[in-house]
């Protein structure tokens, strides 16, 4: 991976809201056609992050790179080539959307009248382009959103939680649209409290909690890092006690006459000798499939708890 | 808002139209003539502009405001920030179509069109022979004037929005001001000794010493002794750099959230 791959470049990143401390020291890239996945409970500091990179929020300290460009000195050529669809997109109530793409595309001088053509058909907002914003739908306003994102045909594009307001079927196109995007070589950046939504969209994911990343990677990688065996031994106690004195074991916790391990994979074969080399046997071992959503839970909770 | 404006300068012209067109019967003919020059020209451009710098001061305070102000209310000023990240040149660009706004569109072409109509109505004829080489020098410099005063409400409004990300705080700090310093100015004035000093260093006080003599002043009528033009136009370039300045570094300095 070469410098010209990164897209965004976090380095010591921090943010405070006096005494709280919205992001913490955070360190992240986001490479060149990837569409990376921003998750994180509420108040983790991920729009705080995003506003950082569009240069609405100053950082307290710690830098931040689009392009390979400082966003605090290089914000105007950044921009040109960045598009963000934000959370509860803001638009001229009394304008129609037709015009408030063309107030937009005057602004930053970027998006002829075909543009605007295209990016309304692209999202399906054709017919009701004429209407005033005011009667727009909540679904509507966000298509809206990723029109007037799109209008530029930024390189690198921010998505907030870009399916809000939408049916079941609006989402759906709105998925494809990013994947499609991303195929197309754009970098998407996404943030989204749908996990699954996320799993199917991107390739890369990052887990941030209290302004902190604290895991990230491929989600099929973050998935098998917490691989998790359910077991069904002959002394349930015994066998707990055993398993807690190693230190590959991360977790064991119980399930009615079952046993939750999280343990790397590879030493499965290690949990039913060291168990039977102690009169324990396993009658059952079995590996659980995990979810985006339980590796999600189950890292943010953790650090709840700590 | 506009519009608004429009009704005011419709309602005061038409209102003096009507009064001289069927006055009362005791009314004397001095009055009569008074009035009459009001809405004729070339008195009626004291009229345009003496409505453009009470009223329009006013109406200014709340569509600068509301214009700044509903940027953050319905959103539009991160979606314009996420396009163009030069902030100083959206301050800049709402000023100037506040200038352009205030001026051109509402004082000039309403007030110029009704007084046409009515000195019309009443002559019979429009006679220009008033519009000598002096009257036009004194027409630009009411206007010029005119101008320079509704700035300086301009700017304050702008900056209150700004302070307050709101068009309430504008509206309502900005015209707080106007009316609390009108009356403060009468206090201070009869009050006498350094208290009457004060007023020299206030807006409307300011703002009074620089309209001629020759306009209606309204609410800037000020009771006491004023500040010479030359010190009137120092004192109000001074609040007009010093608001615009704490605009643009509050607005480029704090983080835009939702």
């Amino acid at each position: 991976m070469t410098t010209n791959d990164v897209v965004v470049r976090t380095e010591h990143l921090t943010k405070h809201y006096g005494k709280l401390v919205a992001v913490n020291d955070l360190n992240l890239e986001v490479h060149r056609g990837q569409v990376f996945g921003f998750l994180g409970p509420n108040g983790a500091g991920k729009s705080t992050t995003m506003s950082m990179m569009l240069g609405l929020i100053a950082p307290t300290s710690g830098n931040i790179e689009v392009f390979g460009l400082s966003v605090k000195n290089n914000l105007a050529d950044i921009l040109g080539k960045t598009g963000a669809v934000m959370e509860s997109p803001g638009f001229y109530p009394y304008l129609s959307g037709w015009d408030n793409l063309k107030v937009f595309a005057s602004i930053s001088r970027q998006g002829t009248d075909d543009r605007i053509k295209e990016v309304l058909k692209l999202i399906d907002l054709a017919d009701r382009a004429q209407d005033k914003f005011s009667g727009y739908s909540q679904g509507m306003k966000q298509r809206l959103a990723i029109a007037c994102a799109l209008l530029h045909d930024p390189e690198f594009i921010i998505f907030d939680e870009p399916t809000n307001g939408l049916d079941p079927a609006g989402m759906k196109e709105i998925r494809e649209l990013m994947i499609k995007l991303g195929q197309e070589g754009k970098t998407i950046f996404l943030n989204s409290h749908l996990l699954h939504e996320v799993e199917q969209v991107c390739n890369h994911v990052a887990i941030i909690k209290k302004g902190k990343v604290i895991a990230s990677g491929a989600p099929n990688d973050l998935i098998k890092h917490g691989d998790t065996v359910q077991i069904r031994v002959t002394d349930i106690d015994k066998a707990v006690a055993l398993l807690n004195e190693e230190d590959w074991v991360s977790s064991i916790t119980r399930e009615g006459d079952l046993l939750i391990l999280k343990a790397p994979a590879e030493k499965r074969t290690d949990i039913s000798a060291l168990l039977a080399k102690n009169g324990v046997f396993v009658s059952e071992m079995k590996a659980r499939n995990e979810s985006l959503e339980s590796i999600f839970l189950e890292l943010t909770e953790e650090e709840t708890v700590d | 808002m506009i519009i608004v404006l429009a009704a005011f300068f419709c309602l005061i012209f038409f209102a003096v139209y009507g009064i001289t067109a069927s006055p009362p019967e005791r009314m004397p003919h001095e009055g009569l003539e008074t009035m009459r020059n009001l809405i004729t020209f070339p008195d009626a451009f004291k009229m345009i502009f003496s409505t453009a710098q009470n009223i329009g001061a006013i109406l200014l305070t709340i569509i600068v405001a509301s214009s700044v102000g509903n940027e953050y209310g319905w959103g539009t000023i991160r979606q314009t920030l996420i396009r163009k990240g030069i902030r100083y040149q959206y301050v800049a660009s709402k000023l100037v179509a506040f200038i352009v706004y205030a001026l051109i569109v509402i004082a000039f072409i309403i007030g110029f069109c009704l007084a046409l109509l009515t000195t019309q109505w009443i002559n019979g004829a429009l006679n220009w022979d008033f519009m000598t080489v002096s009257y036009v020098g004194e027409l630009f410099t009411m206007y010029g004037w005119t101008f320079y005063g509704l700035l300086v409400y301009i700017l304050l409004a702008i900056l209150l929005s700004l302070v307050g990300r709101s068009a309430i705080v504008g509206i309502g700090g900005t015209l707080g001001y106007y009316f609390v310093e009108s009356i403060a100015i009468s206090i201070f004035n009869q009050s006498g000794g350094w208290l009457a000093e004060i007023p020299n260093y206030l807006i409307g006080h300011n703002i009074a010493a620089i309209l001629p003599t020759t306009m209606m002043q309204g609410p800037f009528a000020s009771s006491g002794a004023l500040p010479s033009t030359l010190y009137a136009s120092i004192t109000l370039a001074i609040y007009c750099v010093v608001f615009l300045g704490l605009s643009l570094y509050l607005f480029k300095s704090r983080d835009v959230t939702t």
